[in-house]
């Protein structure tokens, strides 16, 4: 008798824990993990991968798996394949060489609806670096992250630590030399000197670049005079490729502007008085331009450039603020 | 008596009374000054009635704003009219004729010579001359003048007034 109820409840426990396992199974999703297609590798290397990856993704979720040896280069048949399998979503894709490259493509689709859930691709030019990549699609399909996203210290691959390929530019010194002339504030002097000296970074579109400049009153006996110092950045957008380029951009930065001009002083409304004398004001502030020019020769090393710029100093002098003027200048590009 | 001993006690004596005299005396009088007032002024008095006209010219200093700094200014011609009362002595500028903001005060003659203040408010600020001239005849006249203000200026300078 006693031999009887161990025997029975060996049986409960054993059906309980039959009960509690098929419970746990029950709650998590079903994945189908297909074969991968392959071009230029070895089938072991991919089976590797995928042994990998399959490993990786059930460390970042809870997620069953069934495998099957079916490869399939697209949506339908991997769902299909899924189907038969009785799971809910089918991880399929392909891994091929090209030239020194590995390229890795993973997809995994909903079964039922025949739907991309996630598509990503990595490429590695070391194949022992396949396991890096396992680990990061997994983590990106797991977490629902890009690719890019799931790098960390350890899973950087060779190829994403390499500094990305740019375009060339051309750059050098440029200075240019013209004409101001004031439209109001400048001492109110009819005409001045510009002097610029800049780094112009130039590539097939556009053209950036800072700039420092004098302005300063042309006659110098002149009773009024003034000198501004322009810092600034500007871009441009150049209009063609060829020895006659028109460009359009324009800059900001700093300006110091000193403007001294001649004048009556009055005192007095009675007994008045009356003399002259030099009134100074000077101050930095903000600078704008706009300029429109054209390039020529741009062909060559050293080219040169014909440049209008109106200009606005944000500062206030003599009481009157915003001192505007144009410049026309001529500029050499070494 | 000696001799010496007179002399002896006039030095004393001298030099005792020029010590008291000096004790005595306002340490701003400056007797040369006064004595050359009393000699350029020395004259007649002519006949002041009448439309002045005064002009300048002058240098100031010392002002808050540099701009008012100059070492030359030009003052305006400006028409005073004049009245000079002999009997009583008094002396009449402007005739308040000039506004609310101007005034012509301690005006004075002394023989030839003639002193007057003006007094200016511009705004907030003050500017006071000081004239002193002399008249030539009955048809001119010339002096300095010292000022102050606007902007705690000091201004000097010389003037000529003419019928």
């Amino acid at each position: 008798m006693k031999v009887f109820f161990q025997q029975v409840l060996a049986l409960c426990v054993i059906a309980t824990a039959m009960v509690f396992t098929t419970t746990a199974h029950a709650a998590e999703p079903t994945w189908a993990m297909l074969n991968f297609g392959v071009r230029n590798i070895t089938e072991d290397d991919a089976a590797t991968f995928r042994d990998l990856l399959q490993t990786e993704i059930s460390k970042q979720r809870e997620v069953q798996f069934v495998r099957s040896n079916a490869v399939c280069g697209d949506k339908r048949c991997a769902a299909a394949e899924g189907n038969k399998l009785g799971a809910e979503a089918t991880v399929y894709g392909s891994i091929a060489a090209l030239g020194e490259k590995l390229i890795v493509n993973v997809e995994v689709v909903d079964n039922e609806n025949e739907t991309i859930l996630r598509s990503e691709r990595m490429s590695v030019t070391k194949i022992e670096e396949l396991d890096l990549v396992a680990a990061r699609l997994a983590k990106a399909i797991a977490t629902n992250q890009d690719v890019r996203d799931t790098a960390e210290l350890g899973l950087v691959t060779t190829d994403e630590s390499k500094v990305e390929t740019r375009r060339q530019g051309f750059g050098g010194v440029a200075i240019g030399v013209g004409a101001m002339l004031p439209v109001t504030g400048y001492a109110e002097v009819p005409i001045g000197v510009a002097i610029d000296a800049a780094y112009w970074y130039e590539a097939s579109k556009f053209a950036i670049g800072p700039r420092v400049g004098l302005r300063f009153q042309a006659d110098p006996k002149g009773e009024n005079n003034y000198y501004e110092i322009p810092v600034d950045l500007g871009a441009y957008f150049i209009f063609g490729l060829g020895d006659f380029a028109p460009f359009l951009g324009g800059g900001a930065g700093l300006r110091f502007i000193s403007d001294t001009r001649r004048s009556t002083i009055l005192t007095g409304n009675v007994i008045q008085t009356t003399h002259e004398t030099d009134l100074s004001d000077s101050t930095w502030g903000l600078g704008t331009y706009v300029r429109g020019g054209v390039l020529l020769f741009r062909t060559y090393t050293v080219r040169v450039s014909l440049t209008i710029d109106y200009n606005v100093a944000w500062v206030e002098l003599h009481d009157d603020f915003g001192q505007q003027s144009l410049t026309m200048m001529l500029n050499t590009h070494f | 008596m000696k001799r010496s001993t007179h002399i002896l006690a006039l030095v004393v004596a001298v030099l005792g009374g020029i010590s008291a005299l000096s004790c005595s005396i306002d340490p701003d009088f400056d007797a040369f000054d006064d004595l050359f007032q009393s000699s350029s002024c020395a004259g007649t008095t002519p006949d002041l009635n009448g439309i002045w006209e005064i002009s300048g010219t002058g240098k100031r200093t010392e002002c808050r704003d540099d701009f008012l700094n100059t070492d030359k200014f030009i003052m305006s011609s400006l028409e005073i009219p004049m009245a000079y009362d002999e009997v009583t002595g008094e002396l009449t500028l402007g005739d308040n004729n000039f506004g609310a903001g101007f005034e012509i005060k301690n005006a004075v003659i002394d023989q030839a010579c003639v002193e007057f203040t003006t007094v200016e408010r511009v705004g907030d600020q003050t500017i006071e001359y000081r004239w002193k001239g002399k008249a030539q005849s009955g048809q001119f006249l010339e002096g300095d003048f010292t000022g102050t203000g606007p902007s705690a200026c000091a201004a000097t300078g010389n003037f000529t007034m003419s019928k």
